[in-house]
């Protein structure tokens, strides 16, 4: 086939993920939103919504393959069709946090929460937009961007630190449903913690399809160093 | 002369061809071939003299033709031959209708873009293949993007609202319109509602009137052009939607617990509760309370209601402060006595006369001081007012040693039906709604009301006035 209808193929897949993307973005937004707010029926809808991004994902993945099978690409295109295949997975799974967070949600309706949330929507705002920008790397080949985003990696593993920290305090000394909340809460610190993680990963493939080259290495150094001062705050042997 | 005349035929013959490509599909085509064929004629009987006239002549209408080419209206200068000068005339002729019909549609864009510019609801509109070809400044400020940002690219990746993008992908696929409603984070969240329809092709020509023909037929099989879509932001909507709903389920709360009440104390005295002399006694007392706590429910109701409708006629006419809640004081002094409360007045005799309606006034004081001696369990109640200096205002306040209101509901004690805590509330007989009927009062009258409270420490409601004239 033509080298048009392949770059055509190639920029609808674009467009596609661009919608995925969205969706997941939008997922991660209304459940935490559906959290601060006790909004049950919000966070219903984030829970429903992920049979559809499970839908695009499946979509995706049949685009990749027949693509891989009828234009056999090769070197630059082979690798951005590898990325799109591995980066609808990473998608996925920040849909799957963000329903966890919603489930989290619907779990402690009723009460309200013993404090207003303001560090987690704040967690949220940043591995949101580094979810964003991940993207915008992956669809204008932007491996400035990409870097950026894993390097905003750390102040979010930092947070995450704080927070559960701050967290445990209450699951020491609160009542029952203080503890209730202050466990749950540390989860939903833990997936945000987590999409930020696999937004990470996305700019990590998008530097290896632009360049070719895997740069994981001397970053991951970093995301290391803060787990472990992660694991020293909150006081792990 | 048999080459300069060879020469000559082939020049005018270039031109004719420039004349030709320049004025394509106009009507005009006929015209100029005639006059460059009347040029060639002649051309092989002039002479040496003349084919340099003729070959200036020749320059200027290429000249002339050049600028049209570019847009612009153009003067055609030519001497002889007769020929040329017609060839001029008629090029002015055409330069002229070019820039009319330039300065028309320059105008038409204006107005257009005007009038989307000027439209409340975004409006977006895609190419078939989704890449935007209208972005009006309202879409611009819904979504936080420049035009220009915009313009050119496709949808999802130029603004990233799946909810946006999937209304409009959803027009192109099935030609049909779509609508959604959805939520744009940010700091303030605001609830769009998006209609996307599909771009028709324009009616073919000979249809009524303002189809244009210079516009490019679509290629057959293209059936669709595009789709628009038109971006609504009905965030205060819902929310009204939501006050009144919200509203309508406290009223028939509120209303059902006394009425449950009656019933109960109702079915015990008919199932024999009536015979014991004591218990009919206690249990009318009780109903008895229900049916106020009721009737000053519905007052209340009616109050706010005429109070919220906006067309209310205010008996404006100066109002002594000193006196009216002197008199509402007065009203208190057994309840406040019967708690230990001190309750003291703070109202200059020099204090100048506010002006507003009695009676509504009133009711501000009786609803302030019957929450005041409600919520203050020791200590005093003091109502204070001062002229504002160098302001036609005077400021009133009621301020309480009492129980306090812990600051996360501050913001909305004045809503209906907002009960910091709805047991004790009730319990001491409260509406729900006396607050609500104080602000809208206050802010009717062109004040305004604000509160201070610490937990323990004490209220003070504070409030402007206008002072009379």
């Amino acid at each position: 086939m033509a080298r048009g209808a392949f770059d055509q193929e190639l920029a609808q897949l674009q467009q596609e993920i661009l919608r995925m993307g969205s969706l997941v973005e939008r997922a991660v937004e209304l459940a935490v939103q559906s959290l601060r707010d006790g909004d049950v029926q919000m966070a219903v809808q984030v829970i429903d919504d992920d049979d559809l991004v499970d839908q695009l994902e499946v979509e995706l993945e049949q685009r990749c393959i027949r693509l891989l099978a009828l234009q056999q690409p090769l070197a630059g295109d082979l690798r951005t069709v590898g990325t799109v295949l591995k980066l609808i997975t990473d998608l996925e799974r920040v849909a799957d946090y963000a329903t966890n967070i919603a489930e989290v949600t619907v779990r402690l309706a009723g009460a309200p929460l013993f404090k207003p949330l303001i560090d987690i929507p704040r967690m949220a705002r940043m591995a949101q937009e580094m979810l964003r920008q991940s993207l915008d790397a992956f669809v204008q080949r932007d491996v400035e961007l990409a870097e950026s985003v894993c390097r905003a990696d750390d102040p979010v593993d930092e947070l995450f630190a704080a927070l559960y920290e701050e967290l445990m305090g209450y699951v020491e000394q609160g009542d029952r449903q203080r503890i209730t909340q202050a466990i749950n809460l540390i989860f939903v610190a833990r997936y945000l913690e987590r999409i930020a993680d696999h937004a990470t990963n996305i700019g990590e493939r998008v530097i290896y399809m632009v360049t070719g080259k895997r740069v994981a290495h001397q970053l991951r150094g970093r995301i290391l160093g803060s787990q472990h001062a992660r694991q020293r705050a909150a006081g792990d042997p | 002369m048999l080459l300069g005349s060879h020469v000559a035929v082939a020049g005018v013959a270039a031109a004719a061809a420039a004349v030709a490509a320049a004025a394509a599909g106009g009507p005009w085509r006929l015209t100029l071939a005639a006059g460059a064929a009347a040029g060639l004629g002649t051309a092989a009987v002039l002479s040496e003299r003349a084919w340099r006239t003729l070959r200036a002549g020749i320059g200027a209408v290429a000249d002339a033709l050049a600028e049209m080419a570019r847009g612009r209206p153009t003067q055609v200068l030519v001497g002889e031959p007769d020929e040329l000068a017609d060839v001029a005339q008629r090029l002015r002729d055409l330069s002229e209708r070019i820039a009319t019909a330039i300065q028309h549609s320059t105008r038409r864009e204006a107005q257009l873009a005007g009038v989307l510019g000027s439209l409340v609801d975004g409006c977006i509109a895609v190419d078939a293949g989704g890449r935007v070809i209208l972005f009006n400044q309202a879409a611009s400020r819904l979504f936080g993007r420049a035009a220009a940002d915009v313009l050119g690219r496709p949808v999802m990746e130029a603004i990233r609202s799946y909810d946006l993008a999937t209304a409009i992908g959803e027009t192109l696929a099935t030609g049909r319109q779509q609508m959604r409603e959805f939520r744009v984070p940010g700091p303030e969240e605001r609830i769009l509602q998006v209609t996307a329809t599909p771009l028709a092709p324009p009616a073919r020509a000979g249809g009524a009137g303002g189809s244009d023909p210079d516009r490019p037929e679509p290629a057959p099989g293209a059936e669709r052009w595009g789709a628009v879509a038109l971006v609504r932001d009905v965030t205060e909507l819902r929310r009204l939607e939501r006050v009144r709903s919200d509203f309508v389920a406290n009223v028939s709360h509120e209303l059902r617990t006394p009425l449950t009440a009656l019933k109960g104390f109702i079915e015990a005295l008919q199932e024999g509760a009536a015979e014991d002399p004591a218990t009919r006694t206690r249990f009318l007392e009780i109903m008895a309370r229900e049916t106020d706590r009721l009737v000053a429910l519905i007052n209340d109701l009616l109050d706010l209601s005429h109070l919220e409708s906006r067309n209310v006629e205010l008996r404006r006419a100066p109002v002594s402060l000193p006196e009216l809640a002197g008199a509402v004081i007065a009203m208190f002094a057994r309840k406040a006595a019967a708690k230990n409360l001190a309750l003291e007045q703070d109202l200059p005799a020099d204090l100048p006369p506010v002006l507003g309606d009695e009676d509504m006034l009133r009711q501000v004081f009786i609803n302030l001081l019957d929450n005041a001696v409600k919520y203050t369990p020791s200590g005093r109640i003091t109502v204070r007012a001062r002229a504002e200096p160098q302001q036609p205002t005077v400021r009133v306040e009621v301020a309480d040693t009492g129980i306090g209101i812990p600051r996360q509901h501050l913001g909305r004690i004045f809503e209906r039906f907002y009960r910091v805590d709805r047991a004790r509330s009730r319990e001491l007989g409260g509406t729900g709604l006396g607050l609500s009927i104080v602000r809208h009062i206050v802010e009717l009258h062109g004040g305004r009301i604000e509160v201070e409270s610490e937990v323990g420490v004490g209220t003070t409601f504070r409030f402007w006035l206008p002072r009379a004239p």
